[in-house]
């Protein structure tokens, strides 16, 4: 079990500066509240809409 | 574990229906990215989440899901999105994830036509390109993967047990319990 969440988790993490985490945070604030992938998720929604149960 | 290195990311203040992480993708340019897990809908009691991804644009104040960046760091950036997941099951052990990609619509071959410096012939090599990444990633790994979570296909709007090598339109993932 531990192993397989292991193969998601990357092994090397890429260091971020601090002038990357100032820039991530001006955006951060623009995009608070906005609905970024309203497309996608309507499409999204509608792949699954007659799904109710799983198959087991 | 995942030996593609990953961009380091920032988990932004959670909103009622949405969890997002931010990134910076450092290639010949560098492009902020953010993974979106938004809420959708309930299936057997889990709530579904849709995994989103897209690039910032700075001149036009918002967001690009459908479009290739060519950033160059393509494998590194897949890598940051696959190590989101975790992530997200370690807060929500009780919800499921729904992949699916933004160039599997139908209007992609015609929009992509417009601007892709490939020349497709007939069948355009970036149509379904995003799903067919996911599903290679979980076909090579399905029998590690598949000792923590359970994968479903999603095929014609129903459901389906997920079996390696086959095609779907989207993939849904459940932390096993």
């Amino acid at each position: 079990m531990k192993q397989s969440n292991q193969i998601l988790k990357a092994k090397e993490v890429l260091p971020m500066s601090k002038e990357t985490k100032e820039r991530l945070a001006e955006v951060a604030k623009k995009i608070e509240g906005k609905d970024l992938f309203q497309d996608k998720i309507e499409r999204a929604k509608k792949s699954l809409r007659n799904i109710k149960t799983l198959p087991i | 574990m995942n030996n593609i290195p990953a961009y380091n990311t920032e988990k932004l203040e959670k909103e009622a229906d949405r969890i997002r992480y931010i990134f910076e993708s450092v290639g010949e340019k560098s492009i902020t990215k953010v993974i979106e897990y938004s809420y959708l809908t309930i299936i057997s009691d889990r709530k579904v989440y849709n995994l989103g991804f897209g690039d910032y644009n700075a001149k036009v104040d918002d967001f690009i899901d459908d479009v290739n960046s060519n950033n160059g760091d393509m494998r590194k950036v897949f890598s940051t999105v696959l190590d989101s997941v975790p992530k997200f099951f370690k807060e929500n052990s009780e919800a499921a994830i729904l992949v699916e990609g933004s160039d599997s619509v139908v209007d992609f071959m015609s929009k992509c036509e417009k601007t892709c410096s490939k020349r497709c012939d007939k069948i355009c090599k970036n149509f379904n390109r995003r799903i067919k990444t996911y599903r290679y990633y979980v076909d090579r790994n399905f029998v590690e993967l598949s000792k923590e979570y359970l994968f479903f296909g999603i095929i014609n709007d129903d459901i389906v047990q997920y079996v390696p090598n086959s095609e779907y339109s989207g993939i849904l993932v459940f932390k096993k319990k």
